[in-house]
């Protein structure tokens, strides 16, 4: 492991906005990542895909950053999912309680044709 | 005796222990502190913090008058220990002033003679007290004695620090006979909630002086401290310091690789210290260490210490050997074990007799357990009793015992290796100990999937240590050692202490809506190592990350580690 600096882009595929955190999600990172998702929920997207493929560690700053944009995501009513976890990112997630509140999947595809599915008020 | 301690040079790393409990009747009369509770596993050094407690202020111009008092079984008679307490007090009371220690041990000037005319008040309770002695009033007796400190405070304006050894004794204060009248420790209750006395009790096990003050005389008069193991490495600071002064060579990572084993427990190390003197030996090597373990932990002090222990909780004479069977049995049973069912019939003895030993050995600090009984892990106490049983039950003779347990422990095991390394406290740094520990644990070929994990737990360390320390220094202190079996990972900043207890175990649902949503790293930290200790050295915090490298997280197959 040998996390790289940060970057965070992102796409719209349909109404979802599928967001590509890259590298070390740490503080200056995780606000990054807030703002892109932020600016996203602002336009009025409801439907979030956050891939972690090419994230290579997350501490536990970058949790607290994750936990923002949940919290403002639940707060118009949206819907989360998190893709392309490493085992552990993903046995971490569940064991602070953060898969109580996303949707996990192995693959963006799986995640796109999931809120595909949804219809959100 | 409160004289009969340490110098306070081998007393180490309690400095701040000392600190606050000197300063405890200024802060119970601010109300920022009531009485303290002071626990520790057996040798872990309470008795010897009251007595370093009470020496310092002794020889200090302190407006603070301290008394030390243990409990021993043979002033256990309500009107005996009532003498002895109130006689006690006066001693150190008036020794305190004259600065004359010879009066506390009972040597020098008879008590009512080296009265200062400004104690003069203290001949009246004197005097109060005789009359109640020559009455045979055993409860005016109990009352004057443990009232005598308060008294003396109100009279004098001086707090007095009580400190109150082998408290758990108290339980058993007796009227005539043993166990015919319960409740006499019920007689602290008032003394304790005197803000001019605050007191400070100790005693083992802590399960029986918690429960002590869970009672409703005692409810809410009380703080705990934790006096916590020490250190490693201040622990091996302290075997050399005692192997220094008695002309014996040590080495370091044979020393450290000791004291662990002994659970960095001071009064263990003290023995073990004196036992390589005793033998006549110049150097503390491998062999020399458990060689003299094997003596101690069989005939020895640390044996003495035990021997005593237990003779205290099983005074009927002959029941040790049902109690040695006992423990050794549990010893080799997984999980906890009730008193009844199939262990009175395994052993062929009654129930009511089993029961009563293991409540005896559980009570005595012996045995631990919720519902049942189990052996703790301590190692020095499990060969304590193992080498009764061979001694009591196997018939061996002691030279016999002494080599069966040191032949237990001659292999050496693998070397540590050991790195150090210091980050600076910038942004990232954290990033440098992640990828120096990959080097690390590329040479103990753990899986990747393990060495990610400690990674986190060390990445997640370091930003505690940087962020939470405030420390001028700017710098954190890693300490690597591993082992084919362990691996240490030491974490050090200097500056304010991080407390674990301050720190409230984070709910997923209040952070979400909280605005503070930080707070994951020791909770992480925690379910990744097997074990996270946070200690204060002198002015430093260290966390100390501790992992039991388990067979399936290593690769057998290096080339698995290059691809």
């Amino acid at each position: 492991m040998t996390p790289g600096s940060f970057r965070v882009s992102s796409k719209k595929v349909g109404d979802v906005a599928v967001i590509y955190p890259q590298g070390y999600l740490n503080n200056v990172a995780g606000e990054g990542l807030v703002h892109e998702c932020t600016s996203y929920i602002e336009k009025g997207t409801k439907k979030i895909v956050i891939s972690f493929s090419k994230t290579e560690l997350v501490n536990s700053i970058g949790i607290s950053m994750l936990l923002s944009v949940i919290e403002n995501l639940l707060n118009t009513g949206g819907e989360l999912c998190f893709t392309d976890m490493s085992k552990m990112l993903k046995e971490t997630f569940e064991m602070l309680g953060l898969i109580k509140f996303i949707t996990t999947f192995d693959t963006e595809a799986e995640a796109l044709n999931y809120l595909n599915t949804i219809v959100l008020a | 005796m409160p004289f009969n301690c340490i110098p306070a040079t081998d007393f180490v790393n309690r400095t701040n222990e000392v600190l606050y409990l000197k300063r405890l009747p200024d802060l119970r009369e601010r109300h920022l502190a009531g009485n303290i509770l002071l626990e520790g596993a057996n040798g872990s050094g309470k008795t010897e913090l009251l007595k370093q407690v009470y020496r310092s202020i002794y020889w200090e111009d302190s407006p603070i008058v301290p008394f030390y008092y243990a409990f021993k079984t043979a002033t256990l008679k309500a009107s005996i220990f009532a003498q002895d307490y109130f006689t006690q007090f006066i001693r150190q009371y008036i020794s305190f002033f004259s600065k004359d220690p010879s009066l506390v041990i009972g040597r020098g000037l008879s008590p009512a003679r080296a009265i200062p005319p400004s104690a003069a008040w203290l001949l009246d309770l004197m005097d109060e007290f005789e009359e109640l002695r020559k009455a045979g009033d055993f409860c005016g007796q109990l009352l004057a004695a443990v009232s005598a400190p308060a008294h003396a405070a109100a009279m004098s304006g001086k707090p007095v620090l009580i400190m109150l050894d082998n408290f758990q004794m108290a339980l058993r204060l007796y009227e005539t006979t043993p166990g015919d009248f319960s409740g006499l420790a019920g007689f602290f209750e008032s003394p304790m909630k005197m803000n001019l006395c605050p007191h400070i009790v100790t005693g083992t096990p802590t399960e029986t002086l918690e429960s002590v003050f869970a009672e409703n005389a005692f409810r809410g008069t009380a703080e705990r401290m934790v006096l916590r193991p020490l250190p490693d490495d201040v622990a091996r600071a302290l075997l050399k310091s005692f192997c220094d002064k008695l002309g014996i060579r040590e080495e370091r990572e044979t020393s450290i690789r000791f004291v662990r084993f002994l659970a960095c427990n001071p009064l263990y190390i003290k023995c073990i210290a004196h036992s390589i003197r005793r033998m006549g030996k110049k150097e503390a090597t491998h062999r020399d260490l458990w060689e003299s373990y094997s003596h101690e932990v069989s005939e020895g002090e640390i044996a003495l210490y035990w021997s005593s222990i237990l003779s205290e909780a099983l005074r009927e004479p002959g029941i040790r050997r049902l109690a040695v069977r006992l423990f050794m049995h549990l010893a080799e049973s997984n999980g906890e074990v009730t008193a009844t069912g199939r262990l009175p019939r395994m052993l062929g003895v009654a129930e009511a007799e089993v029961k009563e030993v293991l409540a005896a050995l559980k009570c005595a600090g012996f045995l631990t357990g919720t519902t049942g009984y189990k052996v703790p892990k301590e190692p020095v106490l499990r060969d304590f009793m193992h080498s009764l049983y061979m001694q009591d039950i196997d018939s061996k003779t002691p030279d016999q015992v002494r080599e069966l347990i040191r032949a237990k422990y001659s292999e050496q095991g693998s070397p540590d290796m050991c790195f150090e390394i210091i980050l600076p406290s910038v942004p990232d740094a954290e990033l440098i100990a992640a990828k120096a520990f990959e080097q690390i644990a590329q040479t103990l070929k753990l899986q990747p999937e393990v060495t990610e994990r400690i990674q986190l737990a060390l990445i997640e360390a370091c930003i505690n240590a940087m962020e939470h320390s405030g420390s001028f220094e700017r710098k954190v202190f890693l300490k690597f050692r591993a082992s084919e079996e362990r691996l240490e990972i030491a974490v050090e900043s200097s500056g304010r202490f991080f407390d674990p207890e301050a720190v409230e175990d984070p709910a997923i649902e209040l952070k979400l809506t909280s605005a503070n949503k930080r707070g994951w790293g020791l909770k992480l930290i925690q379910s990744i190592m097997d074990e996270v200790r946070i200690e204060r050295i002198d002015d430093r915090t260290r966390v100390l990350l501790i992992k039991n490298i388990k067979k399936e997280e290593v690769v057998h197959d290096t080339r698995k580690l290059q691809s």
